[in-house]
């Protein structure tokens, strides 16, 4: 075997050199063979996990359909935006590929993507899938992407920092003012150089959520702003309230963590008792902590406002199939045994770290799957029990937006009311 | 291979005129021969994409629709109404010239530490070398928060002393410095190209200069330094383009965000975002090109003044 | 002076510059130092404790790096290999053949094909991406190692040139003098009287054409599409899912493990630079 398989390579590695898209790979011997389908399928995977049970699913079908050929091209979600973008536009866009809720309008409304509701419900039925992240996935009320994973916001905290500071974790639902009061009071006990959470002023999603405690929302779902400047203004002032008080880190301090890298949170290197982010990072941020992690629900209103679950959940990878691609039919094939063979579904989730939107596989999950798998999937079925509307797509690039009027904010160069123009006036000319 | 040339002393001789003989037909020929492989990659792979990328510049193009025509438009835009497009230009600029000239007059101080036969010195031309390999890497990020961040060893020294430091890394008033500190700390690269522009001073000029009794300070004025002003010249115009584009230290501070609040905000960065966050890729070809003709003016300057200080051994 | 004398009066001085440089060594190979403590650690201890030494041993990470979630690291180590060991000998070749013409012969458009060189490093790169994609593209290249092989071979990388003109030009011109009344042409010239005088500026292009394409990111993530064909670059971005509860162990593992190759050629060459040359070189 070990002869063949360096015969193999040897060859591949010729044909890379010298040339010719055809001969390169495992397909030289097929392409003379028979009709294959060479079925490209670009996408970000965001852990080892996850590209360990996708590429084992594909191999999977390709044994089972020896007429289609699937070539796994795939990286990280920063590297995979620019070389999807770059492919695309050289008129070389994969046959399918992996999107998230703000690249999906993106794709979409650049008839990129095509709509699969011609699929629906046969073969790809939806209907136990979670609505809110059916919906998520939708441009234009067309159907433009597979949810693959459920994932919603949430608040994480430090069990211990809690019980050393002698505070309970606070209740169920609670209100944006008890956050700020718990967390200056664990900056108060725990401090100096201790905060209670970080500050998630330039973070999209539980802007959103804020602003839906305000009867608002960051988009309307015919793509418009879906609030009034001074909602904006009072996200800005309510953090700008939480550094006066020591609940949060100062400007450059909270600086030091950049969203999406737990290596780089305060919550990890000690300094902060919360972090909000979103679910599928809680087995991401729990690798690298020696404390337990609570999976927490953020405050879903206003001391003497409604009281309501605000808390959406949606798909934070779904599949998208190219227009372009002559091989439709087999993508289709492909998506319906990731997500309804029993065996591929299996092979597809389990051990991949991902929740499964589809409730059902999300059931069996909760019987097979991890510790942490539970946790997650308790929580989201938190949720469901009363859900909240959806999210609607943006724009992509807000949380730079976003965190830029923050930092203003936190670095005392713009009022809450300046930052919240900006803002506006940024995110308006894109949409 | 041994060669007999024996230059006296450096600019003994007047640097000759340039010769006033038209081109030689055969030497023409010869030279295009010469030249083949870079014409041949030129035309081919290199000279379309920069033509297209000035269309693009001209036009509306967000990558996945066909560009459309708008003439200047962007060029307008971009000096009439984007405010961070000038903190970029200020940023960038700030980082130019404070990083290029302290970047190599360490990387020429160290060179002529290590530039010896001493025993040992192989092991530290690596070890300095190392910074530069190691790029915009987690480890380097993890160093510079560990000596920049609030709680890092400066902040620790001044604690002793009464003085409550800033969180230096990630203060907007401080971050860029800490990104000039960094490309002072990767010198690697010029220290490598001085080496061997001094290896290549022939030793017989020095042994001239020791006969003529100069002191080693003398020596480095005399001889070393004029002879080495054609990879100093090379040195400062790389050093000074890649500046220009700076890209990766901002992974460093703010993962590439630019921030906090754009102090880092790099030109090339805020071009990527501009491309492939925005897909605001006309737009982008645009900075490109404004980009082009700063770093044209300023290297065009370079090589005027390289006529005043700049030796080539081939002029004496 | 003799040798000798030379050496005594400099012992003292040789401490202190030892001393001087040890210094400044810590400073550069600190981050090194955390990067292979961190590599054999835990995850749990990489980020919540910096420390130097690391608390409990996890080796399972190299193992767990080195296997890899989509294909065994060494799949991109002899990607990389081929691909920057290709680059080394087209840069070298082609750079010094172009660096002659410019430095040494008198040619039609001299100044112009000069300008048209040095604006091709003053374009940043991300600004003909899309074009030059198309290109490569339309050439049926992508997938294949060419895009990356095939511009050194022929002289796109201006830096180079550059900097082999400088050198050039710092060569006397009388030895070309000398060697054309012997009646030796151009080619000869370039050959038997540039090229070895050249080895300073050959070793370091070398040197830097090779650390430069290993390292690079860009130009293999978009022409490199298939797995199979990934660099050492892409493998780590692989492992940079940040997610997971799996990764950061082995990506410090194979971020170190991939610094090795680089660390070598630079040890070696370093060496071949200052202490080779010496005998080699310029003797009156």
């Amino acid at each position: 075997m070990a002869n063949g398989v360096s015969r193999r390579d040897a060859l591949r590695y010729s044909a890379a050199i010298l040339g010719g898209t055809a001969l390169a790979g495992s397909s030289l011997t097929r392409a003379f063979a028979q009709q294959t389908a060479r079925v490209r399928f670009a996408g970000y995977v965001e852990s080892q996990e996850q590209l360990t049970q996708t590429l084992a699913v594909l191999k999977l079908y390709s044994d089972k359909h020896p007429d289609v050929e699937i070539v796994p091209e795939f990286t990280n979600f920063r590297a995979f935006t620019d070389k999807i973008a770059t492919e695309t536009a050289g008129g070389n866009a994969p046959d399918m590929f992996s999107v998230n809720v703000d690249l999906l309008a993106e794709y979409a409304r650049r008839d990129v993507s095509m709509p699969l509701d011609q699929y629906i419900p046969d073969p790809l039925d939806l209907t136990s899938y979670l609505g809110s992240a059916v919906n998520a996935a939708k441009f234009d009320g067309k159907q433009y992407a597979i949810p693959n994973d459920a994932i919603a916001p949430a608040i994480f905290m430090n069990q211990a920092s809690f019980d050393k500071a002698g505070i309970p974790i606070p209740a169920e639902m609670w209100t944006w003012e008890e956050l700020r009061e718990v967390s200056a009071k664990l900056g108060k006990d725990l401090g100096p150089r201790f905060w209670g959470v970080e500050d998630a002023g330039g973070n999209y999603i539980p802007c959103d959520i804020f602003l839906r405690g305000r009867g608002k929302s960051m988009f309307t779902p015919d793509h418009r702003l879906g609030f009034e400047p001074e909602d904006m203004e009072a996200w800005f002032a309510y953090w700008k309230s939480m550094r006066e008080a020591g609940a949060v880190p100062p400007g450059d301090v909270q600086a030091l963590s950049s969203n999406d890298d737990p290596s780089t949170a305060g919550i990890v290197a000690g300094r902060t008792a919360m972090a909000i982010t979103l679910t599928d990072s809680f087995v991401g941020y729990q690798s690298l902590l020696q404390d337990p992690l609570v999976l927490h629900l953020m405050p879903n209103g206003f001391e003497g406002g409604e009281m309501e679950q605000r808390h959406y959940s949606y798909a934070g990878n779904s599949t998208s199939v190219s227009a372009k691609s002559p091989y439709h039919e087999q993508i289709i094939d492909i998506i319906h045994f990731m997500h309804f063979d029993p065996e591929g579904a299996r092979v597809f989730y389990e051990g991949s770290g991902m929740i499964p939107c589809s409730g059902i596989l999300r059931d069996e999950l909760a019987q097979t799957g991890s510790e942490a798998d539970r946790k997650i999937i308790e929580y989201l079925n938190l949720l469901q029990k009363n859900p909240a509307k959806p999210r609607y797509p943006g724009v992509p690039g807000m949380s730079g937006m976003l965190g830029r009027a923050n930092e203003g904010v936190a670095f005392g160069q713009l009022t809450p009311k300046e930052a919240a123009d900006q803002f506006i006036g940024e995110v308006s000319a894109r949409l | 291979m041994t060669i007999t040339s024996a230059p006296t002393a450096p600019r003994a001789r007047p640097p000759a005129g340039r010769r006033k003989v038209g081109l030689n037909a055969r030497q023409n020929k010869a030279a295009f021969v010469f030249l083949a492989p870079w014409i041949i990659g030129m035309v081919c792979l290199t000279l379309g994409p920069i033509l297209a990328s000035f269309y693009l510049s001209l036009t509306d193009y967000d990558m996945f629709t066909a560009p459309e025509w708008i003439g200047g438009q962007n060029y307008v835009k971009m000096f009439s109404e984007d405010r961070r497009y000038f903190q970029a230009l200020k940023v960038t600029f700030t980082y130019v010239f404070l990083s290029v000239p302290l970047k190599l007059a360490f990387a020429l101080a160290i060179a002529m530490l290590l530039n010896r036969g001493l025993k040992g010195l192989g092991f530290y031309r690596s070890i300095y070398y190392l910074p530069s390999l190691l790029g915009g890497s987690v480890a380097v990020a993890i160093m510079w928060r560990q000596v920049f961040s609030y709680d890092g060893v400066i902040n620790q020294f001044l604690l002793k002393f009464g003085i409550s430091g800033p969180s230096w890394i990630t203060s907007p008033d401080y971050a860029l410095y800490t990104l000039v500190a960094l490309a002072v700390w990767q010198f690697g690269s010029p220290m490598v190209i001085f080496l061997a522009g001094l290896k290549q001073i022939p030793q017989d000029v020095y042994d001239a200069a020791e006969v003529d009794g100069a002191t080693p300070v003398r020596k480095f004025f005399a001889v070393t330094l004029p002879l080495l002003t054609p990879i100093i010249f090379f040195n400062f115009v790389m050093q000074t383009i890649g500046a220009f584009q700076a890209f990766t230290p901002a992974y460093i501070v703010s993962n590439g965000t630019g921030g906090p609040a754009d102090s880092t905000l790099f030109y090339t960065l805020y071009l990527y975002e501009q491309a492939f966050t925005n897909f605001q890729m006309g737009y982008a070809s645009a900075m490109a090109w404004v980009l082009v003709a700063i770093i044209a003016v300023v290297t065009a300057i370079s090589f005027f003044s390289a006529r005043y200080w700049v030796h080539y051994g081939d002029q004496r | 002076m003799s040798a000798a004398a030379r050496k005594t009066r400099a012992r003292p001085n040789r401490i202190l510059l030892h001393a001087f440089l040890l210094a400044g060594a810590l400073l550069m190979v600190y981050p090194l130092l955390w990067l292979a403590s961190s590599s054999l650690k835990p995850a749990n201890l990489i980020f919540s404790d910096l420390s130097l030494w690391p608390k409990e041993i996890r080796p399972e990470n190299y193992v767990d790096g080195w296997r890899g979630a989509a294909l065994p690291f060494s799949t991109f180590f002899i990607n990389s290999f081929i691909i920057a060991g290709l680059a080394v000998v087209g840069n070298v070749l082609a750079c010094s053949l172009v660096a002659y013409a410019f430095a040494r012969l008198n040619f039609a458009f001299k100044r112009t094909l000069f300008a048209l060189m040095m604006m091709t490093i003053m374009l940043p790169l991300h600004a003909t991406l899309i074009p030059q994609y198309a290109l490569f593209y339309g050439l049926g290249w992508v997938n294949t190692f060419l895009p990356l092989v095939v511009p050194k071979f022929l002289a796109v990388d201006a830096f180079f040139i550059f900097l082999m003109i400088q050198f050039i030009r710092g060569i006397p011109r009388e030895l070309d003098e000398a060697a054309t009344v012997d009646g030796a042409g151009p080619f000869r010239i370039y050959w038997s009287v540039i090229l070895p005088l050249l080895t300073p500026a050959l070793i370091t292009t070398a040197v830097f054409s090779f650390i430069w394409t290993y390292e690079d990111f860009l130009s293999p993530l978009v022409y490199l599409t298939s797995m199979d064909l990934y660099t050492v670059p892409q493998g780590l971005r692989l492992m940079m899912a940040s997610k997971g509860a799996s990764s950061w162990g082995p990506l410090l593992a194979m971020s170190l493990l991939s610094l090795v190759p680089l660390f070598i050629v630079f040890a070696f060459f370093q060496r071949r630079l200052i202490d080779g040359i010496a005998t080699t070189g310029l003797k009156g």
